[in-house]
């Protein structure tokens, strides 16, 4: 038994071992030069065959299929090598764009995961929330934000350069340059209007729309509607994208590892830092300034459970933030062709391994403290995983994820703990802990797992050579991180926290107590998210909501 | 007390030794922390609704 399991494990690699034979082979007749003559020569199917039919698919996809240039000519090198490249760039635009995609998608898990963990007397309000941040969002990101983060980003080579987002504001601190804010692509008009601008605008947009859904949760079912669409426009316009182009658009973050040798810099694969954690700050910031739900906390400061109203939507909307986890960490390569690209199965199979070893450890945790698995903090334990593996994703291997999952998955429920109950800070979904803190760790953990082995190009942010944490030998790469943790909250906080209090001033962040009270369905959008059902408070029979006249 | 905390981290890439420069910059770190989670959210607290 054991001998016919011992040759079926080793056939696959002796089968592996024979192909080098035809790459070699390969490599030899590589030496020869092709000519136009010898493209000449190639011919493809007749059309009298294809006229057939091509059951087995091996007369599609020829010689036929290829472009040229000049029909007189044929075929030519020329023509060969620009098929090439647009091939490649065409799979790296349809990569990125499906990416994007399914990172949109992720506004519909995190708006089931929201709505599910408020009461049902909030339901339409907090769904709404989710919904306008999308359009809030998007707009001022298109007006400005596009322009400040990325207006700079000119050279990414998997997209085909992004030549025309080549303007940079930067100051010159101890003889070095640093940058501060992209000063092109404002309406994505003039020389931005760009099909590779065009990809990397709608990637970087839902990455953006994520970073703003955060903060409904942590300010649901008190946060006044105008407000929260005041707070949106600015996070989307100013502070996300301020922190992005640091991190991303060629930014002085992302210029430590060349200005001042701290390893690659700022090092931010998919976003824990840039889209979780600028999140999470904003989030803490807003639920800070708003205060906490009547009836949260006693008077001498207990914190009292509201749980939420459906926690199959909450676990359902986990499920598809994990299904869109898969365009957030693989399509931040920002395409699958060339350059150390066809890491995204690494990448891919890393994002799936800390969601789950999140999950683990969160269930593990509420299991031991309250002898109960809890659902609610089983699927923010799935999340977190998912939030701290985003930074170090491109960067480290199966063990390192496991390990930053698993320890993500414990430090959101202590977090949980420790912003209800020493903070006395009120978040309805945990947000400021699954991803402010996870997020913080997730970009710490670049600087301590970074293995050493991507290779996107032979360099990062400027600098030769793969990104290489603590454990692997580099702790200046760890200081980069440290950096970036430290600005995220002495800056992104700070300019969230000021805003905010302006919102306060100006429009009023909180609704009127008897608002929230009745619930913010009917005063603040006007219909009741369950207009069928009479709605009491748990455990109680208490009628809390009364239906619509 | 946040952005002191910023400004102390970001001093770090003048410091020489990786060990010190470690330490200045999760000092930074841990101080802009502080003035967040500590200072600034015990201002909020001493006027909180729950305690009217």
């Amino acid at each position: 038994m054991f001998a016919v399991w011992l040759g079926l494990a080793l056939m696959p690699g002796m089968a592996a071992a024979q192909t080098p034979a035809p790459a070699a082979a390969a490599r030899s007749a590589a030496a020869k030069p092709i000519t136009d003559a010898d493209l000449a020569r190639i011919k493809g199917p007749s059309t009298a065959e294809l006229a057939k039919g091509d059951p087995g698919g091996t007369l599609t996809g020829t010689v036929n299929d290829v472009l040229v240039s000049d029909p007189k000519k044929g075929l030519t090198i020329d023509d060969l090598v620009n098929m090439v490249g647009q091939n490649r760039i065409a799979i790296n635009f349809v990569w990125t764009l499906i990416t994007g995609y399914l990172v949109m998608f992720m506004q519909a898990g995190f708006a089931a995961v929201e709505t599910g963990l408020c009461r049902a007397k909030n339901a339409n309000h907090t769904m709404m929330m989710n919904f306008m941040v999308y359009g809030f969002g998007l707009f001022a990101f298109w007006v400005m934000g596009f322009a400040l983060q990325e207006g700079g980003a000119a050279g990414a080579a998997t997209l085909g350069g992004l030549q025309p987002l080549n303007g940079e504001f930067a100051i010159s601190v101890g003889g070095k340059s640093w940058g501060l804010f992209g000063t092109k692509g404002f309406f994505l008009s003039g020389s931005t209007y760009d099909v590779g601008v065009m990809v990397m605008f709608l990637f970087q947009m839902v990455f953006m729309d994520t970073a703003t859904t955060i903060v409904t949760g942590a300010a649901a079912e008190r946060w006044k509607f105008a407000a929260f669409a005041v707070s949106t426009f600015f996070l989307g316009a100013i502070t996300y994208p301020l922190f992005g182009n640091w991190a991303w658009g060629g930014g002085w973050l992302s210029q430590l590892g060349t200005n001042y040798g701290l390893g690659h810099g700022y090092c931010d694969f998919a976003g824990s830092g840039v889209v979780h954690a600028v999140g999470g700050v904003t989030a803490l910031a807003v639920s800070m300034i708003i205060g906490p739900r009547i009836g949260k906390y006693t008077r001498s400061g207990k914190p009292n459970p509201m749980p939420g109203h459906d926690i199959t939507m909450v676990l359902i909307g986990c499920f598809i933030l994990a299904f869109g986890w898969f365009g957030f960490n693989p399509g931040s390569t920002l395409g699958a062709s060339g350059a150390g690209d066809l890491r995204i199965g690494s990448i891919a199979v890393n994002t799936m391994i800390a969601g789950a070893l999140g999950s683990f450890g969160a269930i593990l945790y509420m299991w031991i403290r309250f002898g109960k698995p809890d659902a609610s903090m089983s699927g923010n334990g799935l999340l977190a995983g998912l939030v701290a593996i985003t930074a170090p994703s491109g960067f480290v291997n199966t063990v390192g994820a496991a390990i930053i999952g698993f320890a993500a998955g414990m430090l959101v429920c202590l977090s949980v703990e420790y912003v209800e109950r020493v903070m006395k800070v009120d978040d309805p979904v945990g947000a400021i802990s699954v991803h402010g803190a996870c997020g913080l760790w997730g970009v710490l953990s670049v600087g301590l797992f970074a293995d050493g082995t991507s290779n996107y190009g032979g360099s990062w942010n400027g600098v030769n050579g793969s990104v290489t944490g603590l454990f692997y030998g580099d702790p200046r790469q760890f200081v980069a991180q440290l950096i970036g943790c430290a600005t995220l909250v002495g800056i992104v906080f700070t300019l969230s926290y000021v805003f905010n209090v302006i919102v306060d001033v100006i429009v009023g962040q909180r609704v009127s107590a008897q608002s929230e009270l009745e619930g913010l369905d009917l005063p603040e959008m006007g219909a009741l998210g369950y207009p069928e059902f009479q709605l009491v408070t748990a455990g109680t029979g208490r009628s809390v909501e009364i239906a619509a006249d | 007390m946040a952005v002191f905390g910023w400004l102390i981290a970001v001093l770090s890439v003048k410091v020489p030794s990786v060990g010190v420069q470690i330490a200045v910059a999760m000092a930074g770190f841990v101080i802009a922390l502080i003035g967040v989670i500590g200072v600034l959210n015990g201002a909020h607290l001493k006027s909180a609704i729950w305690k009217g």
